[in-house]
């Protein structure tokens, strides 16, 4: 093909791409009409360039179908609603602004994203029907419900101003304004409760702000009528940040109007500090937060505050204020002392919660000077950037275990004690994401068994000649295939792997550790408190053994007598 | 993918080469987090292998071989980054397709579904055998420098255009050009493989 002739094809693709992204598809031969001799070549290339259309869609969004339904934009709803432009996005389908000539007005039409029967969807007219009866000045009132070929679409007052997530993300909010909202919030799930509808969704995208600054909740029995077609999952519906321990774990019988509370403990944290008070970078990560995890308490907020939101994010229902108006009366109450009444469902999760709060790792990013271990109450602290390094050549079969309280889990490998191998595969002890495992030669180890935060846990892992088996407070939680034969070109480290380069870090604090020559553990046994030289009475096989009250400087004394002191190191200097 | 990111990356490796491990995690995460989400989508069509419990480990190996490769570089400049992880998680993709349809893999018979796929796919056609994916990526590998980095930085890193230009140094036009080109050619060799 002549280069200009490519030029000119070019030009016209990209003429024509611009108006596809926009959704005009200009017909090949308008596109060509000065330069016929093109026609073919331009079709070809066209038509490839639409097979390959989904390249231009990014993997993050791959799960949303947001095309399927601007084929709406300039249709009419029901003989009635004059759809104009999209308003906003949601999991279950598109918001429009409409025009409905009968009355003169706009209002938001809500379109389902999926299709539902025709039984079905008489069905859920009726509850959604039911749900427009709800009339308050806190709640979006619902003017009409209907279907359109197969969809059904829900006709809402259109509320001018913005939802709280955009207000959530553009600035953060003054306490006393996230009392405010709270409270609105309050008030209008104490009314739906009160009416028999539980909300199951509330989330800063369904709260809208007008611009008189009134609070409205939005989609009452609309969110739970379409995840009805959509079947989620036993009738669990819900935003995973937002959803309560027993959505999460398909407690059906458990969800009500406390379910709805604890996602307004998850809105009142988020307004207070700014985030979400269950973070993961994957979903199961999350799920796993919700359900184990206390959030963090909130130091810099007034404690009233603090102590309701956190009494609104209780893991039980039964934890939590029985009812929204209880919540309102707790913030509208003088005496910021807790009733007696609700105390003690308080004082255990913030225990825990500043359990962890203590244990949390602060991000090293200044050098310390320090040389010693950071160790407290004689166990070793790891914020990341520190590891021991044992003097003890890599080998199998062998026996790796640790007294661990982790405080923090990401989503990569958290090495407890490894092969200082980073960039190959070695013999180590550690957690996968949330799960306890390790590495071997040539994979990765990766138990069922979750390791639970801020709490103490005894983890082993036997490499021996025909298996590889993890055991968590003693008890076998996998078998995998045995590990090839190790070889001593390297040696064990502890708290991270990688010379230089601490990526796989542990977080959070080790008590001691123990490494010894071949099969330690063959069946279940009680973990001891404290690891002695071969105090199971077997023959003389530890390596080592480290105490995080037994070191000299940077040197960590091996408490086996054998002599294999480690060396800590601290990359913050190194670097 | 949110406006910003070259500009935070490009800050982490300044970070990261003055030896601050979090600014080094940051980067490495995200590109595990991608290679997370084209595993995904790579494996979305095949039910018997996307189950969970049966990707999972896998994904973990080249999840952590991908974390420590990158752990290992020291990249200048952003685009010497994206160029170097793209690499390796293109690999990770083969590795993982390869897997799935070796012998032994669980998509090894591997019929489309039935045109069910098809069906799915208003957008054209992705490759639909885990063998076509794998011949995807080398493809990808096989084009010309200036393309195949256009392609990492907007399908595999999935940043816009706008900013990949910036990166590049070159114009939104000029982009557009080879993204157009890239596409075009990796179309052919999808059309041949499924006619094939």
């Amino acid at each position: 093909m002549a280069k200009d002739e490519q030029e000119q094809l070019a030009a016209l693709l990209l003429k024509w791409e611009e108006a596809w992204d926009l959704g005009n598809d200009i017909p090949v031969a308008a596109l060509c009409a000065d330069s016929p001799e093109l026609t073919q070549k331009l079709a070809d290339q066209i038509k490839l360039l639409k097979s390959m259309n989904w390249m231009t869609k990014d993997a993050a969004d791959d799960l949303t179908n947001a095309d399927e339904v601007d084929l709406l934009l300039g249709k009419t709803l029901a003989g009635r609603y004059r759809i104009e432009t999209v308003v906003g996005f949601g999991g279950h389908g598109k918001v429009y602004k409409a025009f409905d000539p009968d009355l003169q007005r706009h209002v938001a039409v809500k379109v389902s994203k999926s299709v539902a029967s025709e039984s079905q969807s008489d069905e859920l007219l009726e509850e959604a029907r039911r749900a427009a009866k709800l009339k308050h000045p806190n709640i979006v009132a619902v003017h009409d419900v209907g279907r359109h070929d197969g969809q059904l679409f829900f006709v809402t007052e259109l509320v001018e101003g913005q939802n709280l997530a955009d207000l959530i993300s553009a600035q953060s909010v003054s306490a006393k304004e996230a009392t405010r909202i709270i409270s609105s919030l309050s008030e209008a799930l104490h009314f739906a409760h009160e009416h028999g509808f539980i909300h199951r969704d509330i989330k800063p995208a369904n709260i809208l702000i007008d611009q008189q600054g009134r609070v409205l909740v939005t989609d009452f029995g609309i969110a739970t009528a379409i995840d009805k077609i959509e079947d989620h999952r036993g009738g669990t519906p819900g935003t995973l940040p937002y959803m309560a321990p027993e959505q999460v774990a398909g407690e059906v019988q458990l969800i009500g109007a406390r379910t709805d509370i604890h996602a307004l403990g998850v809105v009142f944290y988020e307004l207070l500090t700014g985030e979400l008070p269950y973070q993961g970078r994957t979903p199961t990560a999350v799920r796993e937060q919700i359900l184990l995890r206390q959030p963090k308490p909130l130091p810099a907020v007034p404690a009233k505050l603090g102590l309701i939101c956190l009494k609104c994010l209780a893991k039980h229902p039964a934890d939590r204020f029985e009812t929204a108006s209880a919540v309102i009366e707790a913030l509208n109450a003088r005496d910021p002392k807790p009733s007696y009444v609700w105390i003690g469902g308080l004082i255990l999760p913030l225990l825990i919660a500043f359990g962890v709060w203590q244990a949390w790792p602060k991000q090293q990013t200044k050098i310390v000077e320090a040389q010693s271990p950071i160790s407290k109450n004689g166990v070793f602290v790891f914020t990341g950037t520190q590891r021991i390094l044992t003097p003890l050549k890599r080998c199998s079969p062998v026996t790796l275990e640790a007294w661990v309280r982790p405080s923090k889990f990401e989503t990569r490998s958290h090495y407890i004690i490894g092969s200082d191998v980073p960039s190959n595969w070695g013999i180590g002890l550690g957690v996968l994401g949330v799960h306890l495992g390790g590495e071997q030669l040539k994979g990765g180890v990766k138990s069922p068994q979750i390791v639970p935060l801020a709490v103490w846990s005894h983890v082993a892992a036997v490499f021996g000649d025909q298996e590889t088996r993890i055991y968590f407070n003693g008890t076998l939680v996998m078998t995998h295939i045995a590990t090839d034969p190790a070889e001593g070109d390297t040696r064990f480290v502890v708290g991270n792997v990688g010379e230089n380069n601490p990526t796989e870090f542990f977080l959070g604090q080790i008590r001691s550790v123990r490494i010894s020559a071949g099969e330690r553990y063959k069946s279940d046994f009680v973990p001891k408190e404290q690891f002695a030289k071969d105090s199971d009475g077997s023959d003389d096989k530890t390596f080592l053994i480290y105490d995080g009250s037994s070191f000299d400087n940077e040197r960590i004394v091996d408490l086996s007598g054998n002599g294999n002191d480690g060396i800590w190191q601290d990359f913050s200097i190194a670097d | 993918m949110e406006l910003g990111h070259t500009q935070r990356l490009s800050h982490w490796l300044g970070l990261a080469r003055q030896g601050q491990v979090d600014a080094r995690n940051e980067i490495i995460d995200h590109a595990c987090e991608r290679l997370r989400l084209l595993t995904r989508k790579m494996l979305k069509n095949f039910p018997r292998v996307k189950r969970w419990s049966e990707t999972d480990d896998v994904l973990q190996n080249a999840m952590i071989r991908l974390h420590r490769s990158l752990a290992e570089i020291q990249p200048k400049t952003p685009r010497e980054f994206y160029g170097l992880a793209t690499t390796q998680i293109r690999r990770e993709l083969i590795d993982l397709a390869r897997h799935h349809y070796g012998a032994h893999g669980n998509g090894a018979n591997h019929d489309t579904d039935g045109g069910e796929a098809a069906i799915k796919q208003p957008d054209g056609r992705e490759p639909e055998s885990l063998e076509s994916w794998s011949k995807f990526h080398e493809a990808v590998e096989g084009l010309p420098e200036d393309q195949r980095e256009v392609v990492n930085l907007l399908w595999y890193e999935g940043i816009s255009q706008p900013e990949a230009a910036a990166l590049l140094g070159i114009s939104l036009a000029t982009l557009k050009r080879r993204w157009q080109a890239a596409r075009i050619t990796l179309g052919k060799l999808i059309e041949e493989l499924q006619l094939g």
